[in-house]
């Protein structure tokens, strides 16, 4: 137990931060049925820090840090900018082009550099095992303010994700809360991949809303199951790393699939 | 009566408890001689055991596993605990392990952190090819030393070995004149078995390869073979058409009769140009560990050797 907590509590507080923002996060983007918004955005921060390789930048310096946020503020715009009110394309047909093709992109002006595959692997693949204290501080002071931004503004967030036409209604200014909330999540989004890997975030994202979809219709209920489900999967995928010595990220994302498939089964019976 | 029983009972517990106490304080004198080395590679662990052998009671963990590619391993936790608690840490140097300073900071042992004196470079001495003269990442290798594929030269590994032995000696130097010892008579060993194999090798000087990955230039060099071009365009990228038509030709020009690569890399692509040129691919050890043959350093080296041979 005390090598458990001695090796562990890192990625498991690490786990914990990313379920409190990411769970919240994911009520909105199930709302707006934005399922793969995050991948397309991790994926254009990545071709944010190609370009600033490109440009002979360090791939771990500050500055590959502010080409890859602008990357992620730019598709942000080309997000909140292509939801409009009578949706003629889906929006998540945007989402899969934009992924498509900035991951096409990254991987032309690369094919020019040595080892380009591997910059675009080591930007998107993030080892939450390895995470390290002060990542964990500067993620958590992040993600409380975009939290408290958020918490803050909650009705109108809460509005043009659920009820996008009751906000036009209100006469709210759609597209700009829109972009707000797009450019706060790019800018989560981006931290939270270089730690944990696309396929983590994904999970802590997506499985707590659609897990707490099966109790509750209500907003703030799905949240807090939404972080009960992410925290069970959280030590249940950590302890299971740990105990048969497997890879941290890919043990945390098949939890929450059995978790998700559990609280499934129960939600059936309960009918 | 019944005062003796209890008064034999108390002297038993009491025997019991102090030969426990005893066994607990001698088990922990046994723990403190012995020595947890944690080695980033199955190819250092190898040489390191040889260093080792019986001079002091050692723990030798290996950390990345021989089957993947040697630059990007993902450690687990079972590598973090073993850094943890590891006394000394024998690493390749250079930058070829892109997972070693994380590893080393999530672990947190300060015998490898900062100032930690307890680290072991094995790299340290050994002339590295293709050092590179401009940084440009656009041109050249994300290795900003040199080729650090250095222990595929047998020459290289009696280098390493030395370090190993030198570091242990500085850290333990109750027990130096047995590691230098342990040392030398692995590398008399080691240059016995050079002799055969560039015996072996000789009838094959100046004979044209390509490779996948530029991994083998310290081994061509040692052997006389000529590396004629890799299936990777550059290292890390994919082949592609263009760069597969190129080397086509000049795999025809120069005769080019071996493809090598590593288990851990795709086959499709080396299976196709070798059909297409009437070439062989071989798979060659570039860890220990990395097929069932190659159990330790010489026994790699030795089966590498003979499927050279082989094929050339």
């Amino acid at each position: 137990m005390s090598n458990f907590l001695i090796l562990m509590w890192k990625p498991l507080l690490a786990c914990l931060v990313l379920t409190g923002i990411h769970g919240y996060l994911g009520v909105h983007v199930v709302e707006r049925k934005v399922i793969f918004v995050d991948l397309a955005l991790a994926q254009i921060a990545a071709l944010g820090a190609t370009i600033a390789v490109l440009f002979g930048h360090n791939l771990h310096g500050p500055s590959t840090y502010w080409f890859s946020l602008g990357a992620t503020f730019l598709g942000a715009g080309i997000f909140s900018f292509t939801r409009t009110r009578r949706e003629k394309i889906p929006q998540e047909a945007i989402i899969g082009i934009v992924y498509a093709v900035s991951a096409a992109l990254a991987i032309l002006i690369l094919s020019h550099s040595a080892e380009g595959d591997e910059h675009i692997r080591y930007m998107l693949v993030g080892n939450i095992l390895l995470v390290s204290f002060p990542e964990i501080i500067k993620m958590a002071v992040l993600y409380a303010l975009v939290g408290l931004l958020h918490f803050r503004f909650r009705k109108n967030f809460i509005l043009i994700s659920t009820e996008p036409e009751e906000a036009y209604r209100q006469r709210l200014p759609v597209k700009a809360w829109d972009l707000l909330f797009y450019l706060t999540f790019g800018l989560v989004v981006t931290s939270s991949v270089h730690i944990a890997g696309v396929l983590l975030v994904f999970s802590f994202l997506i499985v707590p809303a659609v897990g707490a979809m099966l109790f509750s219709n209500r907003f703030s209920q799905r949240l807090f199951i939404g972080w009960g489900l992410g925290v069970a999967a959280s030590l249940a995928g950590v302890g299971a790393s740990y105990a048969w010595d497997l890879p941290t990220g890919a043990s945390i994302v098949t939890a929450f699939g059995g978790i998700l498939a559990a609280a499934s089964i129960f939600s059936a019976f309960r009918r | 009566m019944k005062i003796l029983s209890v008064i034999a009972n108390r002297v038993l517990t009491l025997a019991t408890f102090s030969f426990f106490l005893l066994f607990m304080w001698s088990g922990n004198l046994f723990a403190a001689e012995k020595i947890r080395i944690a080695a980033t590679t199955t190819t250092i662990a190898s040489l390191a055991k040889e260093v080792v052998g019986n001079a002091v009671e050692a723990e030798i963990y290996a950390i990345a596993s021989p089957n993947r590619d040697i630059h990007f391993y993902a450690p687990t936790p079972k590598d973090v605990l073993k850094v943890k608690k590891a006394d000394v840490l024998i690493h390749s140097g250079l930058d070829l392990e892109a997972w070693r300073d994380p590893l080393l900071v999530a672990a947190g042992n300060p015998r490898f952190l900062g100032e930690g004196k307890a680290s072991i470079d094995v790299s340290k001495g050994i002339p590295l090819l293709e050092i590179p003269t401009s940084l440009s990442r656009a041109e050249g290798d994300i290795h900003l030393y040199g080729n650090p594929h250095y222990w595929t030269d047998p020459e290289n590994a009696g280098v390493m070995t030395q370090n190993i032995a030198e570091g242990l000696a500085r850290l333990y130097p109750a027990q130096a004149d047995r590691f230098r010892q342990n040392a030398d008579t692995f590398i008399l060993k080691l240059r016995e078995k050079m002799n055969d194999w560039l015996r072996r090798m000789k009838p094959h000087e100046g004979k044209a390869l390509v490779t996948y990955h530029n991994s083998w230039p310290y081994l061509a060099r040692r052997f006389g073979l000529v590396i004629a071009g890799h299936l990777e365009p550059k290292p890390g990228i994919p082949p592609t058409a263009k760069h597969l038509a190129e080397l086509r030709q000049t795999m025809k020009e120069k005769n080019v009769r071996v493809i090598i690569r590593e288990s851990f890399q795709e086959d499709r692509t080396p299976q196709k140009m070798a059909q297409e040129t009437d070439a062989k691919v071989v798979s060659l050890a570039s860890s220990v560990g990395q097929m069932k043959e190659a159990t330790d350093y010489l026994s790699m080296m030795e089966e590498n050797v003979r499927l050279l041979e082989e094929a050339l």
